[in-house]
């Protein structure tokens, strides 16, 4: 496993990530891209921001037994 | 689109240029080490990828910033937009305007000390805290009385003679733990030390004594109205003498004050303010007598200085309120300065321009911001041609300039905002400036800004089925150059745009 080899993995699934894409790999997870909305939050001085909405990743890993 | 995992050997092989054993080989490796290192509870980071790590029993993973960014460009650079206000922004600016006010009314009675007759007042107003506490104990006093009423006259006792000069006798008599409030009331209790010797000022010598000590007190008092520390400094020498007249006024003083030293002892923060009145009010004359000689000599000085300074304050607010009458004044008065008038006036009505515009702008529908579109660009074409008419002309003062420009073109070749499209610079991002289905439309705009000389570029792109035609502006290797860029984009641009790969 070299760093080109890695180079080009984080590469390959950051340009996938971009393009919304979904990138299942058997054995380790699911990365995806997520949509938070827009939301009201009151912060402990009384202000009340409204935060901005984001795209986030998920991750979710697989089930360790099922490799 | 999921992309599994053969997929994704696929686009390796086709990235690395590594055959598809080697690739599956590598990717197994890489997902058994990712496995291994998070079972040993150690985190396992991919550069410029994010980090794997172990936690709740689930492996997690933490993406980096340059993906998180990448992945949330087109929300880049957002900032929460405050809705409500903070109301602690308006408790600060409440209790500083009281602080004023509580300024203010110290410094009023200064300089209307001067007089004799009114620094009784000044008197009066000293006190007067100390008389609305008087209206308060009582009803606190009967309380305790009701509920000890033998142990008020122990405690007097032990504190009057707490109150005679910290004699060590009265430590010896006390067995009762008042040990550690004798030493606060040595301080507290000071005020009636120095009342006391006031109070027998009926014999002469000692009075002048007094006269002596108020003097070096009195500057104190009139600098801070707790007289604590003059205790400290007063001359042990009366005490003997006075302690056998103080018995007497104690013993006088224990009937009329029990509810007092009752209070005293079960409340230890009011100990500081009950005192006062139990000495204030029998001795009030007497320490007015050594007040206002106090005042009538050594607080002059004081009094002085503060008037001085106000005075001074009040003129040069006065001084710097009518500079601004004199300049307006002497400019109409004089014919040299109605230039500076009418440049004044000039600048008053861009100001007034100013505010009036923007709200047009932000008020503005997409329809109309299209319509200032082509204005304002031609405008800045305008602006442009005449920096190239410029540049042939090769004048002295815009060499600068134009070398400036010719740097950042040079250096940043590869991408910026302006020059023309670089292949290289495609694998960057660019500001989406405009995004409309029709066609012909997006095109017009996208010669416009070419020919401003905008890196402009066009792509279309599928949404919901429509095809929309996207007009970009600059090639940028990040997304924080972009936006940097984007205060360079021109008006109808400038505030709204986003940010997104060109790939």
């Amino acid at each position: 496993m070299d760093t080109e080899f890695l180079t080009a993995f984080a590469d390959i699934v950051r340009e996938q990530m971009v393009r919304k894409n979904e990138i299942q790999i058997k054995g380790l997870g699911t990365f995806k891209q997520q949509h938070r909305k827009q939301f009201q939050q009151q912060r402990t001085n009384g202000q009340v921001v409204m935060m901005p909405p984001k795209d986030i990743v998920k991750f979710l890993p697989d089930n360790r037994q099922l490799d | 689109m999921k992309i599994n995992r053969e997929q994704l050997v696929e686009l390796l092989v086709d990235k690395t240029g590594m055959q598809q054993d080697q690739v599956e080989e590598q990717l197994a490796e890489l997902i058994n080490r990712i496995h291994e290192a998070s079972d040993e509870g150690k985190k396992f980071e991919i550069k410029e990828f994010g980090t794997f790590s172990m936690q709740e029993g689930q492996l997690q993973f933490t993406p980096s910033d340059k993906l998180k960014t990448e992945i949330n460009n087109k929300y880049a650079g957002m900032e929460p937009i405050e809705l409500i206000g903070s109301y602690q922004d308006a408790d600060e600016d409440e209790p500083q305007k009281d602080k004023i006010e509580v300024q203010e009314e110290q410094e009023e009675p200064e300089p209307v000390a001067d007089f004799e007759g009114e620094s009784e007042e000044d008197e009066a107003s000293d006190q007067e805290p100390s008389e609305p506490e008087d209206e308060e104990e009582p009803e606190e006093i009967e309380a305790l009385e009701v509920q000890e009423e033998a142990d008020p006259f122990a405690g007097l006792e032990e504190e009057s003679e707490d109150e005679e000069d910290e004699v060590p006798e009265s430590e010896e008599q006390e067995p009762e733990p008042e040990e550690v409030e004798s030493e606060r009331e040595g301080i507290i209790w000071g005020l009636d030390e120095e009342a006391d010797d006031e109070e027998e000022d009926e014999e002469l010598k000692e009075f002048e004594r007094k006269v002596a000590e108020a003097l070096n007190q009195g500057t104190e008092v009139t600098e801070s109205e707790e007289t604590t520390e003059p205790v400290e400094e007063e001359p042990p020498e009366p005490e003997d003498e006075e302690e056998l007249e103080e018995i007497e006024t104690r013993e006088q003083k224990e009937e009329e004050a029990d509810p007092f030293a009752g209070l005293e002892e079960e409340s230890e923060d009011e100990e500081a303010e009950a005192p006062e009145p139990v000495t204030a009010k029998p001795q009030k004359d007497l320490r007015n007598i050594g007040h206002r000689r106090d005042r009538k000599n050594s607080s002059t000085m004081t009094i002085l200085v503060a008037a001085a300074s106000i005075i001074i304050i009040a003129i040069s607010v006065w001084l710097a309120y009518d500079l601004g009458v004199f300049t307006d004044s002497g400019s109409d008065s004089t014919n040299g300065d109605g230039g500076e008038t009418e440049q004044q006036v000039a600048s008053a009505t861009q100001q007034n321009n100013l505010p009036a515009a923007s709200p047009d702008e932000s008020s503005q529908p997409d329809n109309q911001q299209t319509g200032a579109n082509t204005e304002t660009p031609e405008g800045q074409a305008d602006q442009q041609q005449a920096e190239s008419g410029a540049q042939q002309q090769t004048e002295p003062d815009t060499e600068n300039e134009v070398a400036n420009e010719g740097d950042d073109e040079s250096a940043s070749s590869v991408y910026g905002l302006k020059g023309s499209l670089t292949p290289a610079g495609n694998d960057g991002y660019t500001l989406i400036v405009l995004s409309m289905r029709y066609e012909d439309r997006s095109r017009e705009v996208y010669r416009d800004l070419k020919q401003q000389g905008y890196r402009a570029l066009i792509v279309s792109a599928m949404v919901n089925g429509d095809t929309y035609w996207r007009v970009g502006v600059g090639q940028f290797k990040t997304i924080e150059d972009a936006q940097q860029a984007s205060q360079n984009l021109p008006e109808p641009y400038r505030d709204n745009y986003f940010v997104k790969r060109i790939q």
